[in-house]
């Protein structure tokens, strides 16, 4: 929002600021400033120029080289505006100056140039170039402006104002702010400065009131109106010059008038032409198929139960957000309806997104406004118009106001005020600041003191303690405030496993097995869906940004297999983790069932079974969280089609599944354009959290006594499994300390169908030393196991 | 016998010790040698008891003398043989190792350390859902359905019922007041998504990290100090900063603070726009409404709470000019966060 200290000063005499003291403090007391333009650095070295020849530029067709005169000499600029004409007056930036080209992008200090090898000294400007209100493509035309040539832009212009920015999203919540009356109340606070009232006209008008019913009383909690009769208006008016100090151009005086008082009390007003109004006005909702051309030369198609005014036979405007052109003032028109209303402030801004109308009005409307203030706009708008017109009330006030808010009262403590700031505030700061900013106040007792809210801080920003303590601390000054740490009684925050175990996942699978950690989006797309041919229910953005993330994922898999595939022409060896989310609808009244998943990745150009790789990365992890589990080969259901047959692992935990270990298809790998060999795991990381530390680790006492070994080289088919085998073998008798896999040997000579294995037995007793009896104890009965049950034939026997 | 041959003998063992360049010629010489001192002893078997007595030790003596000359010559030259082989084997010790890599993400990593801090300050971290009832990142905390942030154009919506992707790690204050009521010291690091377009500073996907402290009688001054330690960790100094007015819905006073600009100092830069400050966390006295909302008498209690932008942190940390690298893998980048 654009303030204009000029503006500011008509109500509370702060001229002896600085610009930078303003910005300072204002922005830690009340809010953000986003930037200080004043007029003089604007048209800094900007002069009223004369053309006084066009020639041809030699060297481009789009551009001209003039010879300008700027008062003191005759200057060469070249120009490319299609507008210029001999004999016009423009506006010559010369160098020195900060121009926006074309009106966009950063200012640009200009310079001395030459322009396809002729000399060009300054530029001659856009009104956007220099910050004025674009009027006609090209150059502007400043022929209307009586002043010699070489005057001064700021002269000129009569524009001797500093215009502060405010930053609109930190007045969010401060209605109040949305105009220079309430920033001056605002300065008179902190600067502690007297607050000059607002001047206003006092109406008494027998005239019968103009006929008004407000069918929808809570979307139009007031609607004034008063009817006028207008016999001068001057268009040269005092409040032009204000308005375009912040960038409003003017559209006569009416129009004028109520930018002027939006601006200055934030109440939007709208005059119509009273000669197209049929009969009483209503405020009412937008039946079926009703349209209006707004202001703006647009039809709109209204939509059922958007609020507008009407009168009796036609939709007038569109409530809060734009008035319809055929009701709108013209230069003729000489009698006025004068709206001044309150509206809801939710169905203006519903209205406005659905009809993606976005007025200043409708800014203001959305911040919850006064109620009180249509009263106070309507009298000021009289006052003004008074100074600038001849008028007469031709139709009386109207006052549709159903139900006045109660004034909003409560009790605040001083001194617990005081402590909840964390400052020595007294009473009296409290009671004098609260008065400064409008609060009524009765002292009770020794710290209690009962207030009452202004009406204009009352629709939204204060309802309680809470918000007169940022009123009182804020203004009191949070840099005065001492920093102390709290003092509160030790504790031990309560255990996290999560966290626990999140963080010695990702170290382990960082340090020890040597992973980049990366994160991937939450969702994918289409493209996902169709290359990993999932069929499972999603949970779904309903409004999502692109083509891309329309999906929660449900695996880590798709996200990392783009990361793979992104560093795969720079790397030949990727090993990449994962821990994030995966989202799983359940049904539509329930969070999806969200869980944190463990991806981890590894491709070497070299390998060519990576899943063995993976494979000691996982057991390794999950030996290291201290989880039991079992694992198995696994056969890919149809829709895993992305996992290679033959080389998939299932990991259980007691009955739950905790993951798989795979490589990737060649179809899903064909699918990415990768051509190594890929490995994935994906554990699910509640599970393991469920079960982490069940097996407490305790430690065994090493035994004294020796153990013995042998090596057993059994032929099996092979299909036979050394996992199966081993979990068999180690049960097979009480001395069998461990069973080591040695190694797989395949040969001609062993039959295509045979593979022959190889196994290291320990034995080992607590108690003894073991005999040669013992080792062939058990020997026998370990070779006549693989026999029966795996119909295995030991070798070398 | 003569006792001055057996000191020739050594003498003599010596000077042809000293001439041997292999092991086999000092082993042949040993051999000749031992049954030299064989034959000796085999003399001295013959001595009177009286002579074995007075010549023994000395006998026994030379014995050994001769042995160690052995000894310590094949010891010798074992080791220029070793030296020899070993000096076969030297290699160029500055080839380049081959890199071990593993690393951390840095959102991981700058994540940890606050969790450290905080912490060790007693703070529970928690975590919440992502996808979130539009009732705890909303109406909990203070945000009507009728507030402009719940417009379409920040929110990402679900298809389940009042389901939206959190929009800030706000969503699990009142979530904690559920399970763990008053007091209360907590922080929540985690994803949070806005329906935004994305650029180099702009996600639709970014980080947060909450924190929250409700107590009786807290100040705004106990919310400042803890701020002021917390970037003192971060940045490993004291940092200058700022409360100025701030709005959020959920917090009341709400403040933005901000950190002096440590580009220029507080002189005023192009980073800090020329205002010396940067924006760097939003924060408050929580609303009484959210503290009701989440079943805590405000009456009795009272807090704080701050929302960190860690993604922000972290590209300030390590002088990251784009968000949309922490997302994706790219190697070249994740590879500078070894640990």
């Amino acid at each position: 929002m654009k303030i204009s200290r000029n503006w500011l000063q008509q109500f509370v005499d702060i001229s002896d600021i600085t610009n930078q003291e303003f910005s300072q403090l204002f922005n830690i007391r009340t809010a953000e400033i986003d930037g200080i333009e004043s007029a003089a650095q604007q048209f800094e070295h900007m002069v009223i120029g004369e053309i006084k020849s066009i020639a041809a530029h030699p060297n481009a067709d789009k551009l001209r080289v003039t010879q300008t005169d700027i008062g003191a000499k005759t200057v060469q600029i070249v120009c490319g505006a299609p507008n210029i004409k001999e004999g016009m007056r423009v506006i010559v930036a010369l160098p020195g100056s900060k121009v926006r080209w074309h009106g966009e992008g950063d200012l640009i200090e200009l310079k001395e140039a030459e322009l396809r090898g002729v000399k060009s000294t300054g530029m001659i400007c856009g009104a956007d170039e220099v910050g004025l209100p674009n009027e006609v493509d090209g150059v502007a035309d400043m022929s209307k402006f009586d002043c010699a040539v070489g005057t001064p832009l700021a002269t000129a212009l009569d524009r001797n104002d500093t215009v502060i920015e405010i930053d609109n999203k930190s007045l969010t919540n401060r209605p109040d702010l949305w105009g220079h009356y309430g920033i001056a109340r605002e300065c008179a606070v902190i600067w502690d400065r007297e607050l000059k009232p607002l001047k206003v006209a006092t109406v008494n008008s027998q005239a019968k009131a103009v006929e008004v019913k407000v069918e929808e009383p809570k979307l139009c909690p007031r609607y004034m109106a008063v009817g006028l009769n207008l016999s001068k208006i001057t268009n040269d008016h005092g409040v032009a010059k204000p308005l375009a100090s912040i960038g409003h151009n003017s559209h006569g005086l009416l129009v004028d008038l109520t930018n002027y008082i939006m601006h200055e009390l934030g109440q939007p007003l709208h005059v119509f032409d009273a000669e197209k109004v049929s009969g009483a006005i209503v405020v009412r909702k937008a039946k079926a198929n009703e349209k209006l051309i707004t202001l703006d030369k647009v039809e709109r198609s209204l939509q059922e139960g958007m609020l507008v005014i009407a009168d009796q036979k036609k939709v007038l405007a569109i409530a809060g957000v734009m008035g319809g052109l055929d009701s709108a003032v013209t230069e003729n028109t000489k009698n006025i309806i004068l709206e001044a209303a309150n509206f809801n402030p939710t169905s203006v801004r519903v209205t406005a997104q659905k009809l993606g109308l976005r007025t200043d009005a409708v800014q203001h409307y959305e911040k919850s406004l006064d109620p009180y203030l249509t009263e106070a706009a309507l009298k000021r708008f009289l006052y003004l118009l008074e100074q600038f017109a001849d008028f007469e009330i031709v139709s009386g006030v109207a006052d549709e106001f159903a139900a006045p808010p109660e004034p909003l009262k409560f009790t605040i403590d001083a001194e617990r005020i005081a402590n909840r700031i964390g400052a020595p505030v007294t009473k009296d700061f409290i009671s004098k600041t609260l008065k400064a900013l409008g609060f009524e106040l009765v002292t009770q007792g020794k710290t209690e003191l009962a207030l009452t809210v202004p009406s204009y801080r009352a629709t939204k920003d204060i309802s309680g303690e809470a918000d007169i303590i940022e009123e009182i601390a804020r203004l009191y000054g949070y840099e005065k405030i001492e920093p102390a740490l709290p003092q509160v009684a030790l504790t031990l925050p309560p255990k996290q496993p999560w966290l626990e175990l999140e963080r010695k996942i990702k170290l382990f699978l960082a340090q020890a097995c040597h992973l980049n950690e990366v994160y991937h989006y939450s969702f994918y797309g289409q493209k996902e869906l169709e290359r990993f041919e999932f069929s499972h229910d999603h949970v779904v953005l309903k409004n999502s940004l692109s083509e891309e993330h329309t999906h929660l994922r449900t695996h880590l898999l798709p996200g990392m297999l783009d990361g793979l595939v992104r560093n795969s022409t720079l790397f030949d060896h990727i090993g990449i983790f994962e821990v994030g989310k995966t989202y799983l609808p359940i049904s539509a009244d329930i969070l999806p069932d969200e869980r944190t998943k463990i991806g981890i990745m590894y491709t070497d150009s070299n390998d060519q079974v990576p899943f063995v790789t993976i494979k000691s990365y996982v057991e390794a992890l999950l030996a290291s969280i201290g989880i039991a589990y079992r694992s198995a080969s696994y056969a890919p259901a149809a829709h895993e089609q992305y996992m290679q047959k033959g080389r998939c692992l299932i990991i259980h935990c007691g009955d739950q599944i905790v993951g798989h270990v795979y490589e990737l298809s060649s179809k899903i790998r064909s699918k990415y354009k990768v051509t190594t060999k890929v490995a994935f795991a994906e554990l699910d990381f509640e599970i393991l959290l469920a079960h982490m530390n069940e097996t407490a680790r305790m430690f065994k006492p090493i035994i004294k006594f020796p153990s013995k070994f042998f090596d057993v080289s059994v032929v099996v088919t092979k299909e036979t499994e050394v996992g199966s085998l081993l979990a068999s073998l180690s049960k097979q008798h009480e001395l069998i300390d461990t069973v080591e896999f040695l190694n797989e040997y395949t040969d001609a000579t062993l039959g295509d169908d045979k593979k022959a294995l190889a196994f290291k037995f320990t034995l080992q007793a607590s108690d003894r030393t073991l005999t040669d009896q013992d080792m062939h104890t058990v020997q026998k009965l370990v070779f006549d196991h693989l026999s029966k049950k795996f119909g295995g034939v030991i070798r070398g026997l | 016998m003569n006792l001055d041959d057996i000191q020739s003998l050594i003498d003599q063992t010596q000077d042809q010790l000293g001439s041997c360049k292999s092991l086999a010629h000092v082993e042949t010489l040993e051999k000749s040698t031992k049954q030299e001192v064989d034959r000796q002893f085999a003399i001295f078997k013959s001595f009177s008891a009286e002579d074995k007595k007075t010549h023994g030790p000395r006998m026994q003596l030379w014995r050994s003398s001769v042995y160690k000359l052995f000894d310590d010559k094949k010891i010798e030259l074992k080791n220029l043989e070793l030296e020899a082989l070993e000096s076969k084997e030297s290699i160029d010790v500055t080839i380049p190792s081959k890199a071990i890599g593993g690393s951390l993400h840095p959102l991981t990593q700058v994540q940890n350390e606050l969790i450290d801090t905080f912490h060790s300050l007693g703070f529970a971290v928690m975590r919440g859902p992502e996808a979130e009832f539009e009732y705890y990142n909303f109406e909990a905390l203070n945000i009507p359905a009728t507030h402009p942030a719940r417009d379409m154009q920040d929110t990402f919506f679900l298809n389940g019922q009042n389901q939206v992707m959190r929009t800030h790690t706000s969503s699990v204050q009142v979530r904690a007041m559920e399970q763990y009521g008053a007091p209360l010291r907590m922080i929540v690091p985690g994803r949070v998504f806005r329906n935004e377009a994305l650029d180099a500073s702009h996600d639709h996907t970014f980080y947060q990290l909450e924190g929250m402290m409700i107590d009786k009688n807290l100040t705004i001054g106990n919310l400042l100090a803890v701020m002021k330690l917390l970037l003192k960790e971060m940045f490993g100094r004291e940092i200058k900063v700022r409360l100025r007015p701030g709005y959020f819905p959920f917090v009341e006073p709400g403040f933005e603070l901000d950190a002096e600009c440590a580009i220029c100092s507080g002189a005023g830069c192009s980073v800090c726009k020329r205002s010396g400050w940067v924006e760097l966390i939003p924060c408050g006295m929580i609303h009484p409404r959210v503290l009701e909302a989440g079943k805590i008498d405000a009456s009795q209690y009272n807090g704080w709470a701050f929302g960190m932008g860690l993604s922000r942190l972290v590209m300030m940390k390590y002088k990251i000019d784009d968000i949309r690298l922490m997302q994706g893998a790219d190697l070249r980048f994740l590879s500078q966060f070894a640990l």
